[in-house]
């Protein structure tokens, strides 16, 4: 999988490509441990790339969600294509992350918030 | 012109359960779901995209609707949160809203329109704009922000909108359309009288009254001399045995009616009986009097089989160990059992197992653990088909186990599970995500590598 990232209005995205399986949570899980470590404490996940996920993808979307939180910060989702968005919604992960249809929508939230 | 229709099923769920509708915006009025008189009315009103927007979606909508083709529009599928404002939800629908005008529509409502009828909506447009129900109950369009509403037209013709709020509200919204508004919608079936609605596969008795207007579903059985109507509804899947009598009632989907039963003013789902006039219910315990017509489920036979070979080898491989490590632990005192009441399915089905507990850490204990002995008393139950090899955690009779378990449709339980097997904490998030991910995804492959994982961690963790 690969990790993009980028930084808009102080806001960190990450807009991942490829599948979001077990084999990727490592990579993901250390860029996420980097990023924190730098104090960047709001994110937007950009998923309109991520062609599977897995339970693996989903449960470190959610530990990176526990970390941001403990430090007052969130990660908000973009770009659900239909497959991610079934899995999102039958692992009730929707009523946890707030989602968004675009990236730019995402990091905009955090101003209107 | 694009469409968000907004779902926020908390506030619909006492219609969960009315019939065979899983989810409250498939509840039925004249056999076609609610939530399709609004797909309709955007459609008449010339909508090309709609957007459904769920709280709590469980698939059976979409199940339905699927792309939309058959409405000759695009429907796509959102979620929102439970705290979220209707400028929220548009918001987070951003790229769905650009091109205006934009109708949302925030609820679950009847909107009484007439499918022959041209709808000129708001001429100030374009804009996003907000349908909602003005306390007259007309159905109003406002172009400001739906707390302002500072400028509302009204559509033109007027529109009357009803909302589904209690059972009598749907009642009453059913009996204007089946006595009044027939002619204003497509309704499924074809007509065979006049007021009488007939749909697919329905038998009739040669002595059976119809008094319309009527409308009945696909796949009903009228049998001997039964009467029905005037002003009834019969859902689809239902039997009305010979000499009953159906009046001024809904039998919803999936119902058995029984032989000489009087039935008036109710509202009939199941072995559910609601008076219409007080909202009182009943629950009928006899089934031949009243019942629920289940539908018979396919049995996946060669999943069960495959689960009875596991489980046959396992308990194969297990006997003797079993028989040495337990008569050893019995002599030293140290195994106990306890007696647990555990569900079994999301629709409430719960059953007794008796589970070792009490385990001290001492090295026959921790062999036990770690050949997984400790389950070797539940194969049994995969015979039975109560378990499953592998399949979802064991979850206790608890009320907060069975508020868990009914929010998670397709819950099987198994005597190994997906928590264990990812090695996850059964109390975190993490482990209710592999759970429902895993049990939507379930087949050989999975179940195999769940059950090597399983085993393998008991063996590498416990010793």
């Amino acid at each position: 999988m690969k990790i993009r990232i980028d930084e808009m209005n102080g806001i960190r995205t990450l807009a991942l490509a490829g599948r979001f399986d077990a084999s990727a949570t490592g990579g993901f899980k250390d860029t996420f441990k980097g990023l924190l470590q730098e104090g960047a404490a709001n994110y937007v996940v950009d998923l309109q790339k991520v062609d599977y996920i897995d339970s693996g993808g989903l449960g470190s979307l959610v530990s990176a969600l526990r970390q941001t939180r403990s430090v007052d910060g969130d990660i908000r989702i973009s770009g659900l294509s239909g497959k991610v968005r079934s899995v999102f919604e039958l692992t009730r992960l929707h009523r946890i992350f707030e989602i968004f249809d675009d990236e730019l929508q995402a990091v905009k939230s955090y101003r209107t918030n | 012109m694009n469409s968000l229709i907004i779902i926020r099923e908390k506030h619909y769920s006492w219609l969960r359960g009315l019939g065979s509708a899983d989810h409250p915006a498939m509840v039925t009025i004249c056999n076609k779901p609610i939530l399709e008189y609004m797909v309709d009315f955007i459609v008449l009103v010339g909508g090309k995209k709609i957007r459904l927007v769920f709280e709590e979606p469980d698939g059976s909508v979409e199940a339905y609707f699927g792309n939309g083709e058959r409405w000759g529009v695009e429907i796509e599928y959102g979620n929102a949160q439970a705290d979220d404002t209707i400028a929220r939800v548009v918001e987070k629908n951003s790229s769905f809203g650009e091109q205006a005008p934009l109708i949302v529509i925030d609820g679950l409502l009847f909107i009484h329109y007439d499918k022959n009828a041209r709808y000129e909506i708001n001429p100030e447009g374009p804009g996003t704009g907000f349908l909602y129900n003005s306390e007259s109950g007309s159905i109003s369009y406002s172009t400001a922000d739906a707390a302002e509403r500072s400028t509302l037209v009204e559509f033109t013709p007027n529109l009357q909108v009803s909302t589904p709020s209690k059972i009598v509200n749907l009642f009453r919204i059913t009996m204007q359309v089946l006595r009044e508004e027939q002619h204003r919608y497509v309704i499924p079936g074809y007509g065979a009288d006049k007021g009488v609605i007939l749909g697919r596969n329905v038998e009739i008795g040669k002595e059976v009254k119809i008094h319309g207007p009527v409308v009945v579903g696909s796949n009903v059985r009228l049998l001997g001399s039964a009467v029905i109507g005037p002003n009834v509804v019969i859902g689809n899947n239902v039997i009305v045995d010979d000499g009953a009598e159906v009046r001024e009632s809904l039998v919803m989907a999936d119902t058995y009616i029984g032989r000489r039963l009087y039935i008036s003013a109710k509202m009939v789902a199941g072995s559910k009986v609601v008076s219409v006039s007080n909202n009182a219910s009943i629950e009928v315990s006899d089934e031949f009097l009243l019942s629920p017509l289940k539908r018979s489920l396919p049995i996946n036979i060669v999943r069960y089989l495959i689960n009875v070979c596991g489980a046959f080898l396992l308990a194969l491989l297990q006997l003797i160990p079993f028989c040495i490590f337990f008569t050893l632990g019995w002599l030293k005192g140290d195994l106990r059992f306890n007696k647990s009441r555990f569900l079994l399915s999301s629709d409430g089905q719960t059953k007794i197992f008796r589970t070792p507990s009490g385990f001290r850490t001492g090295a026959i204990d921790r062999i036990i653990r770690s050949l997984s002995l400790d389950r070797f008393a539940l194969l049994k139950e995969v015979f039975s088909g109560k378990l499953q090899l592998v399949g979802n955690r064991l979850i206790p009779d608890t009320a907060e186990g069975r508020e868990f378990v009914k929010d998670f449709s397709g819950y099987s339980p198994g005597i190994f599970n997906y928590t264990e097997a990812d090695r996850l904490d059964p109390g975190a998030a993490e482990s209710e995500i592999a759970e429902r991910f895993y049990s939507a995804n379930r087949g050989f492959l999975t179940e195999s590598k769940s059950l090597m994982k399983a085993l393998m961690n008991n063996l590498l963790y416990n010793t």
